[in-house]
C-alpha cells in the first residue's frame, strides 16, 4: 500500500471512527466490545484493500460490515459457551489439549457460520453424512424419516456449504 | 437462503453430491459422473468450490469427542436473543468465556476498576493493600466470615492484611486463591488464571474440585478443570508494579497482550508475526517507546492509524 493511500485511510478512520463507535455502541452496550467491533470493522476494509473515495455512503457502508461483525461475534460466544458447557461434562481424559481446543473451535465456529439458519433437522442429517460417512438409509431410520427427505435436507444444507467455498 | 435455487451448474454439482452420498453403490451412476465433471471447465469449478465448502474444518471435526460436536446443534437464536446476549445481560451466571475482554456488564459495574495506561494502589477496608494494573476490574466484599475479591478482568498483586479469623480469597472465572497473610499476584487471562506468590503460600482451587498449595517463588495456571505448575521464577509477572513490562521469552502475541492495557484503541497483531519470540524490558507508560523498541528488534512494521488502530505486521 503506498504512504498516500493508506494516509488516505487514517482520515476516512478519523472522519468516522467517533460516529462508527457510537453507532456500534448502541447495539452492543459494551465499551470494549464495541471499540473491537469498529476497529475490525476498518480492518476489514483495510483488507479488502477498498479506497475510501469510492465510497459513497460511508455511513451505509460501515454499519453493513458492523452488523455483520456484531452477528458473527454473538454466534461465536454462543458456539463457545456451549462448548464450555459440554466440555465440563466430558470425562478429562477426553478434554482436547489447548492447542486442539483452538484448532477445534476454529472449525467449528466456521462449520457452525456455514450452516447458520438451516433447520436443526438438516444440520442433524448432514453431519451424519459428512461427518460420520453414513448412508440415506440410515441417517433417515436415525431421524424418523424416509431416505429421500434425507436426500432433500442433505441439497439444502449443500446449498450452503456451496456458498461457503467461494474462493478467499 | 437454502431454498433459494443457485446457478444451474452449481445446482447440478449439489445434485450430484447428493446421489453419491446416498450410500447406494452403483457403478454405472460414477460413470456418469466422471462424464460430467470432464463435459465442462465449469462442471469442474463448480465441484470444486463446492468440495471446498466442505473441506479442512470437517477434517478435524471428525476427530473431536461426539458431545463436542453437538455444539453445533444448538438452536438458532432469534434477533432480540442476539442483542440480549451481547449486551452482556443473562450470561453473567455462565462466568467462563474464552474471550479476556470478556463480559461487560460485570466489568462496568465493578467497583475497584482502572482505566487504559492507569495502575492504582488503594487499601482494602481490613488493611490489606492492592495493586491494580491497568484496564482491570475487581470487587472487595467483606464479611464476618470471609474477604473475597473478585478479580473480572487485568491483573492485581495483593499484600493481604493477617486475619486468621477470615480467610481472603480471590476469585476469578476459572476458580479461587486462598491465603492467610501473603502477597501474591492474580491474573485473568483468556482462558486461565495466573497466579504467582511473591511471599509465603496460597491454596488454589477450582470447580473441578482440584487443590493445590502454592509456595513462595511458585506460580500455577488455573483452568476450569485442573491446575499446571509453572516454573520457578515467575516474580517478573509483577514488574507491571514498577511500571516495567519484563519479558524472558514469550511470543510478541503475548507481549501485545500485556501492553493492551496501556494502550487505547485496537492492536492488530497480523498472524504471521505472533509467534515471533520477544525478549527484553519495556516500559508501559511509554507504548509508543515499546512499539517502536519492538520494531527495531523483530522483522515487524507498526503501523498506526490514529489513536485507536494499531496495526502489526511482517516487515517488507
Amino acid at each position: 500500500m503506498s504512504a498516500s493511500d493508506s494516509s488516505k485511510l487514517g482520515f476516512f478512520f478519523s472522519d468516522h471512527h467517533r460516529w462508527l463507535l457510537q453507532h456500534v455502541r448502541r447495539q452492543l452496550g459494551n465499551r470494549a466490545d464495541a471499540e473491537d467491533t469498529a476497529a475490525e470493522t476498518f480492518c476489514q476494509m483495510l483488507g479488502a484493500r477498498v479506497d475510501p473515495d469510492s465510497i459513497e455512503q460511508p455511513r451505509a457502508y460501515l454499519s453493513t460490515i458492523a452488523r455483520r461483525l456484531i452477528f458473527d461475534r454473538h454466534r461465536r460466544r454462543r458456539l463457545e459457551q456451549a462448548y464450555l458447557e459440554r466440555l465440563s461434562l466430558l470425562p478429562e481424559a477426553l478434554a482436547p489439549s489447548p492447542e486442539d481446543t483452538h484448532l477445534l473451535l476454529e472449525a467449528l465456529h466456521a462449520v457452525d457460520r456455514a450452516l447458520a439458519g438451516l433447520p436443526l433437522v438438516v444440520k442433524k442429517a448432514f453431519l451424519m453424512s459428512q461427518l460420520d460417512g453414513l448412508g440415506y438409509a440410515e441417517i433417515g431410520r436415525r431421524l424418523d424419516v424416509c431416505p429421500r427427505t434425507v436426500a432433500r435436507y442433505m441439497t439444502q444444507a449443500l446449498r450452503q456449504c456451496y456458498l461457503s467455498g467461494v474462493q478467499p | 437462503m437454502s431454498d433459494k435455487p443457485l446457478d444451474p451448474v452449481a445446482e447440478e454439482a449439489i445434485a450430484w453430491m447428493v446421489r453419491l452420498r446416498s450410500g447406494m453403490e452403483d457403478t454405472r451412476q460414477q460413470v456418469q459422473f466422471r462424464r460430467w465433471l470432464e463435459q465442462a471447465p465449469a462442471n469442474a469449478r463448480a465441484w470444486e468450490q463446492l468440495q471446498r465448502g466442505l473441506g479442512r474444518h470437517y477434517e478435524v471435526l471428525r476427530q473431536a469427542p461426539g458431545p463436542l460436536r453437538e455444539t453445533l446443534l444448538q438452536p438458532e437464536s432469534s434477533r432480540r436473543d442476539m442483542l440480549r446476549v451481547l449486551a452482556g445481560l443473562g450470561v453473567c451466571g455462565a462466568g467462563l468465556w474464552f474471550s479476556a475482554r470478556s463480559d461487560s456488564g460485570r466489568v462496568l459495574l465493578a467497583e475497584l476498576r482502572t482505566a487504559t495506561g492507569e495502575r492504582r494502589s488503594l487499601s482494602l477496608g481490613d488493611g490489606s493493600r492492592l495493586l491494580l494494573n491497568a484496564g482491570s476490574a475487581a470487587d472487595f466484599e467483606a464479611s464476618s466470615v470471609r474477604r473475597l475479591l473478585r478479580l473480572y478482568q487485568g491483573a492485581l498483586v495483593v499484600q493481604v492484611a493477617p486475619d486468621p479469623t477470615r480467610p481472603f480469597i480471590v476469585r476469578t472465572a476459572q476458580g479461587e486463591v486462598r491465603a492467610l497473610g501473603t502477597r501474591f499476584l492474580v491474573e485473568q487471562l483468556a482462558d486461565s488464571t495466573r497466579v504467582v506468590v511473591l511471599e509465603h503460600a496460597v491454596r488454589a482451587s477450582v470447580p473441578g474440585g482440584v487443590q493445590r498449595d502454592v509456595a513462595q517463588g511458585q506460580a500455577a495456571l488455573l483452568y476450569p478443570q485442573r491446575i499446571e505448575p509453572l516454573p520457578a521464577g515467575q516474580a517478573y509477572r509483577a514488574d507491571w508494579v514498577e511500571g516495567r513490562l519484563s519479558v524472558l521469552d514469550e511470543s510478541l502475541d503475548t507481549v501485545i497482550d500485556a501492553l493492551r492495557p496501556y494502550r487505547p484503541g485496537f492492536i492488530r497483531v497480523s498472524p504471521q508475526v505472533r509467534a515471533l519470540r520477544v525478549q527484553g524490558v519495556f516500559p508501559l507508560d511509554d507504548s509508543q517507546r515499546t512499539l517502536a523498541a519492538l520494531q527495531d528488534t523483530l522483522p515487524i512494521r507498526v503501523v498506526s492509524y490514529g489513536p485507536w488502530l494499531t496495526l502489526i505486521e511482517a516487515r517488507g
